[in-house]
């Protein structure tokens, strides 16, 4: 620092230093006063913004309260964008350094998703112990050989990483030592057992000789597949039901095309540098129209989504999928390739679900990076018993869905007011009461009546009760319930209740009462049978 | 909260300097300052913030009760040992009973007298949830409240001061609160000595060229904290993430460095904020650092080093101790004393006591035999070895254990050692980070400064002002350094996510 002797020169000098500062400091608060938070928040980073917190009701909230103060700020301060564009910018073009550890910048407009040890995996510093080896064939059999009991098949399929297909354009730095995890699988795989883990990554490496300038099989400053990748992986899917389900369709590229997606996947949006790149995001969908799924068409693309589409594709499996981020790119197209296509997002064998969807062909899609965390796939198969118990109360009586208009149950007068939701569903909105009030089961839900299971699928508010009795008003009228008031938690709730008689012969009422409100999403009646596929 | 926060440059300060210009007298300016600083130090601690109130308190009531003393011509001894027995027990309590405690547990263990450990204070002593939750870590360790070796050390030295008559008596216990929870050196230092400020507490002034000249010497601290400290903690922090059988020594070295610039310009760039900050509101602290990469000996380190620190060793324990008018024996058993508690200061674990012992060796062997020879040698023989010296020893303040730290002492002098395929030198440092690192190796020199005042020189005018192109220059680059350390300070909030939509 100068020590000079003072001069009016000096001082307009020193007037401008302070000026400027106070500039900087204050140019953030004046924003705050003439942009609304929502513009500066962050929705490039895929998140929910911080709530503000409320004021501390007790000690402990009270120390957690600043904290919780400061991050809330931290989403919304003035020029909150302005600074992390420019941070970006400065980050990405004079550096090439990634503005956050989850980006790993390649060659000029490729960029790559920095997963959980998924540069090690990559580099081929993740070795799989013996013992890891043994731990995944125990757990991939033991997923292939409980659907087996229930004549579900199973396919273990792995989508690539980009650096795996493009390793060309990852940093050089970053160089290759031993084999990934997935290469590792593989050969454990092919040596050791019969299950079969549909690899990608031969077909991408084939089809990558394809490539034009401008046109790959994933997007640059994405994670996901373009159209043409996605076709890769709904041609190897559809493939693999061809196999077990002869006669069904295999996709054909004439039969799909590209369409631009509201949605993105691009990672230089996230990364504040989307004016400086705009990769188009595009999905694949049948070239004959697509078709809306039937349940989960508001679903949010995040894990615990849930989507239904359904089809009248002859001979073609009916698919449930554990999925993650890379389903979304080809739902639409694998679609018309099955007779009823359900999509759960997340990486855990959800039992019920399965018992919910009833397919013949459970898939596991995961991407390559997960596979690094073995226990992300651990199954413990329930034992024997359970798993022939209500949840896999195989036979289908019946199903009401919203989308079924002019079928839906009978639904007391009592329970008004009686709101229907949505233009196109007919989702029931059901005010309950601590009375008891009458929903008949369509008749279609009762079939001939015996050990009859109920499913209903309703959302709830957070802290809504609900008692469900239910009665059959036939020859003889029986009555059942467990007589006990659950708490729904709050969303999607599946509620399982056992009519188990043999002589039931006539109309189902359900009796409802409670707190609150719930929609009503869907009801079904399934018919319990053992495991060799006999009613009991 | 933190100088390097957009919480703290948006909305803190801006209120603090409004109210601090907008206010008349030095009195309400000193309310405001005190009120700020309490909120600035509650913000980090809202409820153990507490304890820095029980310590002003105490340490009002100990000056008056030892200037008293004092002035009956009566033994300080009473006051004194008392502060010096509730502050330490504050820092003992807080700072060290988690580390006494798994001490006193492994031996308990070891010696067969306990067979639970009991480490963790929380169970030791049986505290409620609520208020384990305020006292205690998610582990059941005691939480350790922010600054509270800064603000004992300084309060203390008030007291000490007043026995010894050095320095006098602050009957306003307002005036007492804002000398120790005054928030520009609450958190980081530098430890200001009560009879450097007290004067300015009472009344100083604040004009344009003075606040000019803080607002740059905080923008430099700010730039050096978050420009080059933060960038070469992101190599140390990787590096040192690497198990040391697999380091390289090129890798093991490369770590090093990017530690020993992260840990001066961490430091220095908070004293330099601090001292900043106090040029804003009419205060003058006292220089933290001055290039002690530089130095020729450790002896000469330490002059350089933490300045206020090693002074209130010296002054408050070395040389009670007797310092070196006890014959040579005494002087390197003080030495060695001081270090070793000037480490534990830093952190309650043996890493750091190591690391005390280690600079307290070096200092007894300068002075009884190493130190004439030292002299003899060639300079750069001689800054060589400080700069080895010091890295070797920050391996030991980094390293989470001592096995660590001797794990990559072996990483870094062992030819051959770890798989070089494994860590490739531009997976942990590209293009920003050796900016970084050369920038700081460049900035921890003073060789830019010394080249800059030659030039300076010739270029003054001949009314002996600096021309005008040259001041336009160096305040335009400070305030490049200001907005790009502010973009960074923005993206302390960028928190992206890949599942959530698309």
């Amino acid at each position: 620092m100068h020590v000079a002797p003072r001069t009016p020169s000096s001082k307009r000098h020193d007037l401008a230093v302070v000026a400027f500062f106070l500039l900087v400091l204050l140019a953030p608060t004046l924003d705050e006063l003439v942009r609304e938070r929502g513009e500066r928040e962050p929705v490039h980073e895929l998140r929910a913004p911080y709530e503000r917190p409320a004021p501390p009701n007790d000690l402990a909230e009270f120390e957690r309260w600043p904290g919780d103060w400061e991050r809330w700020y931290g989403d919304g301060f003035g020029l909150r964008d302005a600074f992390l564009t420019a941070h970006s910018a400065l980050h990405y073009f004079v550096f090439r350094n990634p503005p956050a550890p989850m980006f790993v910048v390649g060659d000029p407009g490729w960029v790559f998703y920095r997963g959980s040890l998924s540069i090690d995996d990559f580099r081929g510093l993740v070795r799989l112990s013996k013992q890891d080896r043994k731990a995944w064939i125990d757990r991939l059999e033991a997923r292939r050989d409980y659907l087996a009991k229930l004549g579900i098949r199973y396919v273990f399929a792995v989508a690539p990483n980009k650096e795996s297909i493009y390793p060309e354009h990852f940093p050089a730095c970053y160089t290759r030592v031993g084999a990934t995890v997935l290469d590792q699988l593989v050969r454990t795989f092919e040596a050791y057992s019969d299950v079969e883990i549909l690899d990608l990554r031969p077909a991408f490496l084939a089809a990558k000789a394809r490539d034009r300038d401008g046109d790959y099989l994933y997007t640059r400053d994405g994670t996901h597949w373009t159209p043409r990748g996605a076709f890769l992986a709904v041609r190897a899917l559809t493939e693999r039901f061809a196999r077990d389900f002869p006669g069904a369709p295999i996709a054909q590229r004439s039969e799909l095309r590209a369409k631009l997606s509201p949605g993105t996947d691009s990672l230089m949006l996230q990364m504040y540098l989307g004016r400086w790149f705009a990769e188009r995001s595009e999905t694949l969908v049948p070239i004959d129209g697509e078709r809306p799924p039937v349940a989960g068409l508001d679903a949010s693309g995040a894990p615990g989504r849930h989507v239904v589409y359904r089809n009248a594709t002859p001979r073609a499996p009916h698919v449930l999928v554990f999925h993650d981020s890379f389903m979304p790119f080809i739902e639409r197209a694998l679609a018309p390739y099955t007779a009823e296509l359900t999509l759960e997002w997340t990486r855990k064998f959800d039992l019920a679900a399965i018992a919910e969807a009833h397919p013949d062909v459970v898939i596991d899609l995961t991407v390559e990076r997960q596979l690094v965390d073995g226990s992300l796939f651990d199954f413990r198969p329930p034992a024997v018993d359970a798993a022939l118990g209500f949840e896999h109360a195989r036979e289908v009586v019946g199903r009401w869905l919203p989308s079924d208009a002019g079928v839906g149950p009978e639904v007391d007068p009592a329970f008004r007011p009686v709101t229907i939701v949505g233009e196109r569903s007919g989702v029931l909105r059901l005010e309950l009461a601590n009375e008891p009030r009458r929903l008949a089961a369509p008749a279609a839900l009762t079939g001939d009546g015996r050990n009859l299971r109920f499913k209903l699928v309703v959302e709830a508010p957070e802290g809504t009760q609900l008692e469900l009795r239910y009665r059959c008003l036939g020859s003889r009228v029986a009555e059942a319930g467990d007589g006990s008031r659950r708490e729904l938690r709050r969303g999607r709730n599946i509620l399982y209740f056992d009519f188990d008689r043999a002589d039931i012969d006539g109309p189902i009422e359900l009796w409802l009462s409670g707190t609150g409100s719930v929609l009503l999403r869907e009801l079904e009646t399934r018919r319990v049978v053992d495991a060799q596929g006999t009613r009991k | 909260m933190l100088f390097s926060s957009t919480l703290f440059l948006f909305r803190f300060l801006p209120i603090v300097l409004a109210g601090c210009f907008l206010l008349r007298g030095t009195g309400a300016r000193n309310t405001w300052l005190l009120l700020a600083s309490l909120v600035f130090y509650g913000w980090g601690e809202p409820v153990l913030g507490a304890l820095m109130l029980v310590s002003i308190a105490s340490n009002w009531l100990f000056g008056l009760w030892a200037a008293r003393a004092r002035s009956r011509g009566a033994s300080v001894a009473w006051p004194v040992a008392s502060a010096v027995a509730v502050n330490l027990s504050l820092l003992v309590a807080f700072k060290y009973s988690d580390w006494l405690l798994g001490i006193a547990s492994d031996v308990a263990v070891g010696c067969g007298w306990a067979p639970q450990p009991f480490a963790q204070v929380a169970d030791t002593l049986g505290l409620s949830p609520e208020l384990r939750a305020v006292l205690c870590t998610e582990t059941g360790s005691i939480r350790l409240p922010i600054g509270i070796s800064f603000f004992t050390f300084q309060a203390l030295s008030y007291v000490l001061d007043v026995a010894r008559g050095e320095a006098r008596l602050q009957r306003n216990p307002l005036s007492l609160g804002l000398y120790v929870a005054l928030f520009p050196q609450l958190v980081a230092g530098p430890i200001v000595r009560y009879q450097d400020v007290a004067d300015q507490i009472d009344a100083r002034s604040v004009d344009l060229t003075r606040l000019a000249s803080g607002i740059r010497r905080f923008v430099i601290g700010l730039g050096k904290k978050v420009l080059i400290a933060n960038v070469a903690a992101e190599i140390a922090d990787r590096v040192f993430a690497v198990p040391t059988s697999q380091l390289t020594p090129s890798l093991a070295w490369l770590g090093i460095v990017a530690y020993t610039l992260q840990i001066y310009f961490d430091f220095s760039g908070y004293s330099d904020m601090a001292i900043g900050l106090g040029h804003m509101f009419g205060f003058h602290f006292l220089e933290n650092f001055r290039y002690p990469y530089v130095a020729r000996s450790i002896t000469e380190f330490w002059r350089r080093w933490h300045i206020s620190l090693s002074t209130w060793f010296r002054d408050y324990l070395y040389i009670p101790l007797g310092g070196n008018r006890r014959g040579k024996a005494r002087t390197y058993f003080n030495l060695v004393t001081v270090f070793a508690l000037c480490g534990l200061w830093h952190g309650a674990s043996w890493s750091f006591l190591v690391w005390g012992l280690y600079h307290g060796l070096f200092l007894v062997l300068e002075r009884a035999a190493v130190g004439e020879r030292l002299e003899r040698t060639p300079r750069a023989l001689r800054h060589a070895y400080v700069l080895l010296a010091v890295m070797i020893g920050w391996v030991f303040f980094r390293a989470e254990t001592l096995d660590g730290a001797l794990g990559y002492l072996a990483a870094m002098f062992t030819p051959g050692h770890g798989d070089a395929r494994l860590h490739t030198f531009g997976s942990f440092a590209a293009r920003l980070q050796w900016t970084a690192l050369i920038a700081g190796a460049i900035g921890a020199m003073p060789w830019v400064r010394a080249i800059a005042q030659r030039l300076l020189a010739q270029a003054r005018e001949p009314d002996g002002a600096l021309p005008t192109r040259w001041r336009v220059a160096a305040d335009v680059a400070l305030a490049g350094v200001l907005l790009v350390a502010t973009c960074e300070l923005a993206a302390g909030s960028y928190n992206p996510f890949i599942y959530f939509r698309f």
